[in-house]
């Protein structure tokens, strides 16, 4: 076992934000879920169960990936730089422990973070499934797909957090990057879709290279294609059928390899 | 300062040759530094603030690589490399960094397992350190909630499992009480009785006087020089004040006493009751004082003057002898 991934466990199970955090997780979808039930009754107060599941569905599948898109990178991004914080570096990297094997013991702990969030949502999304009106797998996937976005979130802010000497700056950094990936890429391609769309040479080919720079790597975008697909709607933007999740997959594996590397290379800098 | 500095010991623990290191601001910390540390040896590290004793220690450890010169323990060659030197070295930074959020047991168990020790292994090396470091009462306390003094044991405690011949101790006993210090310092000196080899950076100058074997002075990256060619002396050569061998006479008059010296040769100088001079060894002195008397003083007080650590190192420092 990763001694580090072993210290991890021992410290953070007995955080009280741990707690406070899962009954965070466990209360924001049950809210939502409670409301989109809610909504799904019909104007006679009828509840249609395919509809009302539909309804549940995309507020527990939503709500987690929001909830792990915030959380698991803020999860991830001190637990470097707060071994410079509390002095305890020097002692770390002053052991047999090769850089690749600290930064996998951090990076355990993060991850297991994670699952153990997503873990907590799990009962919505199989109460989602039972209701129908989406297909039974389509919960799942998404379930799937929102654990890996986390994963890859986080293996991200692991590898700024190796890279700053403050927990604070790696927060920083972690808030710009989600920001920019989340937020800024999609506004931007938005914009940009708006502006070659309207203009005399917009082709198919200009269309999917928006869509791949801006938007099919954005940790929902997986989850919108398997939810309009689950729910039967066509999917319009780009006619590459399982390869938009397929990308978007690969670009999470790619920027959390990308993590895993900045955190090694944080590791490997000398100890001032 | 070139391997003509060191001393040549037949098979050094710990040898740096040529070492140098410049930080990114463009400061060089460390300017060819060349040290052999004997297996056994307590060494001590003396300086100013900003001598470049913690980053010759970090050096030391492989957490800094320098721009020139290696670090070796034995035969292997650690230069800039932490995770091999760990093997070796065990190092306690200053300041000081513990996990506080475990148990002092769970903190020692971490570096073990770090260290591949397990099970009865482990749990013989730890009954042997909490022996050592009296750590016994407090092995399932929370390290958050030891006192300064305990945490630095605990710190020792890592070393101690993990049996690294050479200790690199910086500043052990910064922000301890008299008592704490007092029995930190016991430890240091029980661990080199075990045979582990110590360097030690501290700027309580008394304890180190009396628990290291052999010193270097180092000021602005360099060993300060204390004789002509030479960088390091033992607490012997402390004692007897590195050479100057200094005497005091106190006697009246003294100007008959200094004018019989100044034939001998011995540089006396007059002070307030009596006169000082140097003398190579005993029995010149002696001679000395055999002509004072001859010279008709009455002799009140003869006595070697013993030099403390502390007083040597500001007059070395004032003089301006680093190189």
């Amino acid at each position: 076992m990763n001694a580090l991934y072993w210290l991890d466990m021992r410290v953070r199970v007995r955080e009280r934000r741990l707690w406070v955090l899962a009954l965070f997780f466990v209360a924001m979808p049950l809210l939502i879920c409670g409301l989109s039930l809610l909504a799904a009754f019909q104007g006679n107060g009828v509840l249609e169960p395919g509809n009302a599941g539909e309804m549940v569905a995309m507020g527990a599948i939503y709500c987690q990936a929001g909830l792990l898109t915030l959380l698991s990178p803020l999860a991830a991004a001190q637990r470097i730089s707060q071994e410079r914080e509390q002095r305890t570096y020097a002692a770390l990297v002053n052991s047999p422990l090769s850089p690749a094997a600290i930064a996998r013991g951090k990076l355990l702990g993060a991850w297991t973070f994670t699952l153990w969030l997503g873990a907590l949502t799990l009962p919505f999304v199989a109460a989602a499934a039972l209701w129908g009106g989406l297909a039974p797998w389509v919960p799942f996937a998404c379930f799937g797909l929102n654990l890996l976005a986390g994963l890859a979130l986080s293996a991200l802010a692991l590898g700024l957090s190796g890279l700053f000497g403050r927990s604070l700056s790696a927060y920083l950094a972690s808030g710009a990057v989600l920001f920019l990936w989340c937020l800024a890429l999609p506004m931007i391609g938005g914009l940009t879709l708006g502006i070659v769309e309207g203009g005399p040479e917009a082709t198919l080919a200009s269309t999917r290279a928006i869509f791949c720079a801006f938007f099919l790597h954005h940790p929902f975008a997986p989850q919108i294609w398997t939810t309009m697909r689950g729910s039967g709607a066509v999917v319009t933007f780009v006619d590459w059928g399982v390869w938009v999740p397929l990308y978007g997959v690969g670009a999470w594996l790619v920027l959390a390899w990308l993590g895993f590397r900045m955190a090694v290379r944080g590791l490997r800098r000398e100890v001032y | 300062m070139g391997a003509a500095m060191s001393v040549n010991a037949p098979a050094p623990l710990l040898r740096l040759e040529g070492v140098r290191k410049r930080y990114p601001n463009g400061v060089e910390a460390v300017k060819s530094i060349s040290l052999d540390v004997r297996p056994g040896e307590v060494f001590g590290l003396v300086g100013p603030n900003g001598a470049g004793k913690s980053t010759l220690l970090k050096l030391m450890a492989g957490l800094l690589r320098p721009e020139a010169g290696t670090v070796r323990v034995g035969e292997r060659d650690l230069t800039g490399d932490p995770a091999a030197a760990a093997r070796f070295i065990g190092l306690m930074p200053d300041p000081l960094g513990v996990y506080t959020d475990v148990s002092c047991r769970e903190y020692l168990q971490f570096f073990a397992m770090v260290h591949g020790l397990a099970g009865a292994a482990f749990q013989t090396q730890l009954a042997r350190a909490a022996d050592v470091l009296g750590l016994g009462p407090w092995l399932d306390a929370e390290v958050e909630s030891l006192s300064a003094g305990w945490q630095r044991r605990l710190a020792l405690g890592r070393m101690l499992l993990l049996d690294a011949p050479l200790l690199l101790l910086d500043e052990p006993a910064a922000g301890l009480d008299v008592k704490a210090r007092a029995e930190l310092l016991d430890i240091v000196r029980g661990l080199s009785a075990l045979g582990r080899t110590v360097v030690i950076s501290s700027h309580i100058l008394p304890e180190l006087e009396e628990l290291a074997d052999r010193f270097g002075i180092l000021d602005q990256g360099h060993w300060v020089e204390v004789a002509p060619g030479q960088a390091f002396f033992d607490r012997g050569e402390l004692k007897a004040g590195l050479g100057g061998n200094r005497w005091r006479l106190r006697c009246a008059p003294a100007e008959r006493t200094l004018a019989a010296l100044r034939e001998l040769s011995v540089a006396p100088v007059a002070t307030e009751d009596g006169v000082e001079f140097s003398a190579a060894s005993a029995p010149q002195a002696a001679a000395c004082l055999r002509a004072a008397v001859q010279a008709g003083a009455d002799v009140t007080d003869f006595r070697r003057l013993d030099a403390g650590l502390a007083e040597v190192v500001l007059k070395l420092l004032e003089g301006g002898t680093a190189r």
